[in-house]
């Protein structure tokens, strides 16, 4: 078939239709070694420096699992409401291609360690959905081929190779682009949030292909299925989504048929094309890996792994709006991460005072300040160099009118590289807020004696003119006056006069 | 009784990058058709409410700490590549894109 389709598109006849998706997800597990043998996962800059001879598949090598693998693949089917198989193995999936040195992939096939599962998405209007997982199962990841460096040879690096994976299997629940988004961004926060994986698609720690069709809406039958490979970006998965959603309505539109295929995702061009057709079409000839016993999993296992499950984005986001009173986009950013979300929570139970003012206080300093600072230096927070303790310090020291909320800024720069508290850094800048009533009283009392035509037209409606009088009272001080009682007395002063 | 073509022999041979003569060629398909037969007997076989069997070996869950063992190096590694560059393994261009 063509990508010419020159179909009109319009807002109508797209909504005539109904796309269908599914995502698989493979995630690449956070183990120190890999899933069958004990080469280390973490590489160097190097190419072939993380193998071993079972990585490399010499004869008479045998795999030995992984403990670790075993309890990561279950900790995410908890955390996903499946179901966890307490007697599954592992299949050879066979197919050749010189970064996949034993000639087949250690997968599973149709014992995965869980199915049935399901998690909830966002959507735009703030209800959520339920989308399912029909199942998670266990493999190992192939090296890489590098086929540009050289023009008539492929490079292979095998640093990869045997690195634990766990592939994410959802049903065909999704019914946008959009919604393919929230479901894989919540995919991304539930694997690092039981740190698992570092959730990174750039670097290919998280890598995921869509399944889309489409069909008339009301229709029961589903449409032909293409899958899209090559989403290397969270951005990249909605756009390419949207894209074959459009080429494919626009295709049925024009009288063609969709071919079953699978498509690469060109992020230059901003569509998708079909791969190159295979000379013979695939069969991976499952069977059984022979080199592995049974997996029986105790219940004893899963009670274990269940217990020390982390509290997950969603809730703690719910939590953070009961528990601190913070607003739920407040919530939902500084519960992004698990370790931000940590932090937080560590600044809050450093508040002397707690309210759910100062939490608020801590919330606003911790968005401006920490997570501008953090994207500036291009760091997480668990690099970010001043104490959740110290923080605390500097929000509770604004709570106290001690400080503007432009002392604030300038602590908290001054913070960064120096080691003392907040505190100090502002006796010393002479940053202290002058809270003094007296002294408050006689400074406002000054400006109005010295502005009285502002005055008079202040008390004539002139309301915005409050502003100026606010303005020259900082001035006046030079700027260490405290403007929320500089605020109140002048409004006391200007209104008894009349 | 499937029947197994030299086409077929062929194509694997393609796909492990090895090289036959003809008559190799030729003498292989026989002897995977021979193979195939072989295997084929336990068809007759009846396995009506055997439970499979995947292993021979008795028992379950054998599993090690994840903890790093030796590795080789780059250049053990590639001690036995027929080519290599840079410490990457050199193989003849791989043509068009193969799915995983």
């Amino acid at each position: 078939m063509t990508d010419t389709a020159t179909i009109e598109l319009t807002p109508e006849l797209i909504a005539r239709y109904e796309p269908v998706i599914g995502l698989e997800i493979h995630a690449q597990l956070l183990t120190n070694t890999k899933a069958f043998s004990r080469a280390a996962t973490e590489a160097g800059p190097w190419p072939n420096t993380n193998t071993d001879p079972v990585v490399l598949g010499h004869p008479g090598t045998l795999p030995v699992l992984n403990r670790r693998v075993v309890e990561f693949a279950i900790r995410m089917g908890l955390a996903t409401n499946s179901q966890i198989r307490r007697r599954c193995g592992f299949a050879r999936k066979n197919y050749f291609y010189p970064d996949l040195p034993k000639g087949y992939q250690i997968s599973q096939s149709d014992e995965p360690i869980c199915y049935e599962g399901w998690i909830e998405i966002e959507l735009d209007g703030g209800e959520t959905k339920r989308i399912g997982i029909t199942r998670i199962h266990m493999e190992e990841d192939a090296g890489k081929s590098i086929h540009d460096l050289d023009i008539t040879n492929t490079l292979v690096d095998l640093n990869r190779a045997g690195t634990p994976l766990i592939e994410i299997v959802s049903e065909p629940d999704i019914r946008s682009a959009s919604e393919a988004y929230s479901y894989l961004m919540q995919m991304k926060s539930i694997l690092t949030y039981l740190e698992i994986c570092s959730g990174n698609m750039e670097e290919g720690a998280l890598r995921c292909d869509a399944n889309i069709s489409v069909r008339r809406r009301g229709a029961e039958a589903f449409g032909v299925k293409t899958e899209v490979k090559n989403l290397n970006s969270f951005r990249n998965v909605e756009k390419a989504i949207e894209y074959e959603i459009l080429r494919q309505i626009a295709a049925i539109e024009s009288g063609e048929t969709i071919t079953q295929e699978t498509r690469l995702w060109d992020a230059g061009a901003r569509s998708t094309r079909a791969m190159r057709s295979k000379e013979f079409a695939h069969d991976y000839r499952y069977f059984p890996e022979p080199d592995l016993v049974p997996l029986v999993i105790a219940d004893a296992m899963i009670e274990e792994i269940r217990a020390g499950l982390p509290e997950l984005a969603i809730a703690r986001k719910q939590r953070f709006t009961t528990q601190y009173g913070l607003p739920l986009y407040d919530a939902a950013i500084l519960t992004e991460t698990r370790d931000l979300g940590d932090y937080f929570e560590r600044v809050c139970g450093a508040i002397k005072q707690q309210s759910p003012e100062r939490f608020k206080i801590a919330s606003n300093i911790m968005m401006t300040e920490v997570l501008r600072v953090l994207a500036e230096q291009k760091v997480e927070i668990a690099g970010f160099g001043i104490p959740p303790e110290r923080l605390a310090e500097l929000a509770e020291l604004f709570a106290d009118d001690v400080v503007s909320s432009k002392n604030v800024k300038d602590i908290f720069a001054e913070m960064l590289t120096s080691p003392k508290s907040a505190k100090e850094i502002s006796e010393e800048k002479g940053f202290v807020q002058v809270s003094d009533t007296a002294f408050l009283e006689e400074a406002v009392a000054q400006v109005i004696a010295a502005n009285p035509g502002q005055a008079e037209a202040y008390r004539g409606g002139k309301g915005n003119l409050f502003g100026y009088f606010v303005g020259e009272t900082m001035k006046l001080t030079k700027g260490k006056a405290n403007p929320k009682m500089v605020s109140q007395l002048l409004k006391q002063r200007l209104e008894q006069a009349n | 009784m499937s029947q197994i073509t030299s086409n077929q022999v062929q194509h694997i041979m393609r796909l492990a990058k090895l090289r036959f003569t003809p008559e190799e060629l030729e003498d292989f398909t026989v002897q995977f058709n021979q193979i195939v037969a072989y295997v084929e007997q336990l068809e007759q076989a009846d396995t009506e409410g055997v439970m499979p069997m995947t292993s021979s070996l008795e028992e379950l869950n054998i599993m090690r700490d994840d903890v790093p063992g030796p590795m080789l190096s780059a250049a053990e590694a590639l001690r036995n590549a027929p080519k290599k560059t840079e410490g990457f393994f050199t193989v003849p261009k791989v043509i068009g894109e193969v799915e995983e």
